[in-house]
């Protein structure tokens, strides 16, 4: 082998430069967008997609019935890391509400525990979680999006219900199998492949086991390149008998990316 | 700006954790243990949050050319562990197909989904915060006993384990050897 070749093969840098590298790519991007903004107006999209018809007509239809979104860093925890805080922002917003989710994110131990998860792998992020909503009645809106700015505590708020979205589908797998038949792997490696990584993006399937673990509906709005104003909204309902009883948090997607959406 | 950047709190607790575990527990063919100094914190001036400061030792598995030696590693861990996996690396002479010259261990376990150095299969084993040091390790030994020559690291190492078996049993036998001060 010449030296050239071999050189090929060897790691050019040391593994403390890799790390540096990589942590200096993400702090990079933490300083254009924190992790979850501040709200800001609908026309803000209207701006980012003034040259793009299909998706400015949808956003113009959509002015109709929402006003404000709320960006998130887009690093692949955008859908839990805006379910979350949308989540915990409608619980400190309606207070009748709050004991049933707090009961419901206690519960999430024993989802974890009968998914085979370890204690070990989950107990510091659950405890993160717990605190950050029990503070909830005490809380207000502002320390809150500076709680989910703080990466430690976001990160491990989205870690959990990453967790919680893997036991959920782990154990309902017979239900969910069937859709990962094109993908030919089985829930357990979707789930150790795409849900448990961090930062591994989200779609239907997690989506949907969310919203059934923890018993919060979510409505997805989706912008796409189709024509005609036409927003599609895909539902997510724990069950269809309570929908209309209440509302279901809003979420924003295009292609690649989940936002808040929030209704006039 | 908006990164807090983290105390690094979360890692710090959850690797005390898992060194008492094990501790304690240490799985049965790995003498993991730790020699020297107590766990020490570099703190966010550089990426590490911490570093074991004495070395995790493996005892080579039985019918390896490894057997009977004692190899010494380190582990070093990203201020976000355990959603970043650590990276770990022999700190003795270490011939194998799938540890770089320089001692960095590259196997599936230590990377992410989506981190493809080496091309690993899809079903392999990958990093994520459901893993712990001890499932490393224990891959680790895993891995010395059947190498994974589809993803090599050490492309000398993959082709004398593949064509020149005996040969390759000498190299790693003379390190072996070396470890144990012979």
């Amino acid at each position: 082998m010449t030296s050239q070749e071999q050189n090929e093969w060897q790691p050019e840098l040391t593994d403390e430069q890799i790390l540096a590298f990589e942590q200096k790519i993400k702090d990079e991007e933490a300083e254009k967008i924190p992790l979850v903004c501040q709200k800001e107006s609908i026309e803000s999209l209207e701006k980012e997609f003034q040259d793009n018809k299909p998706f400015l007509e949808k956003v113009q239809k959509l002015k109709e019935t929402n006003d404000e979104l709320r960006k998130c860093r887009g690093d692949g925890n955008c859908f839990f890391r805006a379910f979350a805080f949308a989540w915990f922002e409608s619980l400190m917003r309606n207070p009748q509400i709050f004991e049933a989710g707090l009961e419901k994110l206690k519960s999430t131990t024993e989802l974890l525990l009968s998914g085979g998860f370890q204690e070990l792998a989950f107990e510091d992020f659950y405890d993160v979680t717990l605190n950050q909503l029990e503070q909830i009645p005490d809380s207000d809106p502002d320390l809150l999006l500076v709680n989910f700015q703080t990466e430690e505590i976001s990160n491990s708020i989205v870690m959990h219900l990453r967790f919680v979205t893997s036991a959920y589908l782990k154990i309902h797998s017979a239900e969910y199998e069937p859709f990962l038949i094109v993908e030919s792997i089985s829930i357990d490696q979707f789930c150790a492949q795409e849900v448990e990584a961090f930062g591994r993006e989200s779609d239907h399937l997690q989506i949907t086991a969310l919203t059934k673990a923890l018993d919060v509906p979510v409505e997805v709005l989706y912008l796409d390149g189709s024509s005609g104003d036409h927003v599609a909204v895909h539902e997510f309902w724990p069950d269809e008998a309570s929908k209309g009883s209440r509302k279901a948090l809003q979420l924003i997607y295009r292609p690649g990316h989940y936002d808040i959406l929030y209704r006039k | 700006m908006y990164d807090s950047k983290g105390s690094g709190s979360t890692a710090l607790k959850r690797l005390m954790t898992e060194y008492r575990e094990l501790t304690l527990n240490a799985p049965e063919g790995i003498m993991a243990g730790r020699i020297g100094d107590e766990w020490t914190m570099t703190l966010p001036l550089s990426c590490w949050l911490i570093s074991l400061s004495g070395p995790i030792v493996f005892s080579g598995p039985e019918g390896t050319p490894f057997e009977g030696g004692i190899f010494p590693a380190t582990l070093k861990f990203p201020r976000d562990y355990p959603l970043s996996p650590p990276v770990m690396k022999f700190t003795c002479d270490f011939f194998h197909p799938n540890v770089y010259q320089d001692g960095t261990v590259c196997i599936s376990i230590l990377h992410a989904p989506g981190d493809d150095p080496n091309m690993y299969e899809s079903s392999s084993e990958r990093w994520s915060p459901v893993q712990s040091v001890e499932k490393i390790l224990l891959s680790v030994v895993s891995m010395l006993a059947e190498p994974n020559d589809e993803s090599g690291a050490n492309i000398d190492a993959c082709k004398i384990w593949r064509s020149q078996r005996e040969r390759y049993n000498d190299i790693v036998r003379a390190n072996t050897r070396k470890t144990l001060g012979l």
